[in-house]
């Protein structure tokens, strides 16, 4: 944490109070039980995990109808995949991928309200919600990209996708060359979180 | 002005940063899971939430922390939908979580 992100202690505790306050009264009037929030939770962090992404990424680099299909219809391309249950639910519906290419690299922001494809993605970071980044990154995408180490050709065409309530975008990035030979599992660990959302690329240490 | 310094790997982006912003997103995610309003309701009142923060002139509105948004957006969906206010231990129409629980 740096100092820009700072906020005073006695705001945080106000925050933490009403919450503590809002599950205590949920659990009394018997809305939710004391393990609802936990169990949730647990599911959530457990199977909506970027893993999910890292296997439609790499799906797509070595099966080229497949990449074909999930960029037409990613909702259904994805169901042919064995991937956890609700990934339809929260934050999940309206699923849409996009492919960087020869030429093309795709950036996903949120300008309004850090709508995030969690089911693929997990959650978000902590900066990409931030208001600074997200004007910035939409008004001037490759000085930002440049400053998180993403440098693109003059020539390459910067495509920025607004999350919103009706799209969430995810990105596939570029299969890194050199892998002709890599492991399905190799592959895997190149796909980062940041390569899918179009901050970083695949391979980027 | 640069980025925040976690903006590099995976491992360097905190998901919450504090237990009780853990604890409101799972909250206002289990509500919805369990029926008590569909999660675009949610999501729309975190929009206006973080729209009236943007719209207020800089020296009144207070520093970024998107999960006070979230949990005002919270607060207000379940007070909309009266979900503090439901019968207690009657016939809830199947809106008790436990019923539901996986």
């Amino acid at each position: 944490m740096t100092d820009q992100f700072a906020y005073p202690s006695d705001r945080e505790q106000a925050s933490a109070d009403k919450v503590s306050a809002l599950e205590r009264l949920l659990i009394e009037k018997g809305v939710i039980t004391s393990t609802t929030v936990d169990k949730v939770l647990a599911y959530f962090e457990s199977e909506m995990t970027p893993l999910n992404g890292k296997k439609i990424v790499v799906k797509a680099w070595t099966d080229p109808d497949f990449a074909a299909r999930v960029v037409g219809d990613t909702p259904a391309a994805i169901a042919e995949l064995e991937l956890p249950e609700g990934m339809a639910g929260a934050e999940g519906e309206h699923l849409q991928a996009v492919a960087n290419g020869p030429g093309v690299h795709n950036l996903v922001i949120c300008t309004l309200c850090s709508c995030f494809p969690w089911p693929v993605l997990g959650l978000p970071p902590y900066w990409y919600k931030d208001p600074v980044f997200r004007a910035r990154a939409a008004r001037e995408p490759r000085t930002v990209l440049a400053e998180v180490g993403v440098e693109l050709p003059d020539d390459t065409e910067i495509k920025v996708w607004d999350s919103s309530g009706h799209s969430r975008w995810f990105v596939i990035p570029e299969r890194p060359s050199g892998t002709d030979d890599f492991t399905d599992e190799q592959l895997m660990d190149l796909v980062t979180t940041e390569s899918m959302m179009g901050v970083a690329l695949a391979g980027q240490a | 002005m640069k980025l925040h310094s976690t903006c590099t790997t995976d491992q360097a982006a905190p998901q919450f940063d504090h237990e009780w912003q853990r604890r409101a997103f799972g909250l206002a995610l289990a509500l919805s899971e369990f029926g008590h309003y569909p999660w675009s309701e949610f999501q729309q009142s975190l929009i206006d939430t973080i729209g009236a923060w943007e719209q207020a002139p800089g020296d009144t509105r207070g520093e970024w922390e998107y999960y006070d948004h979230w949990v005002a957006a919270l607060e207000s969906v379940v007070d909309e939908h009266g979900i503090l206010h439901l019968p207690v231990a009657v016939d809830d129409g199947g809106h008790a979580a436990a019923e539901h629980d996986h």
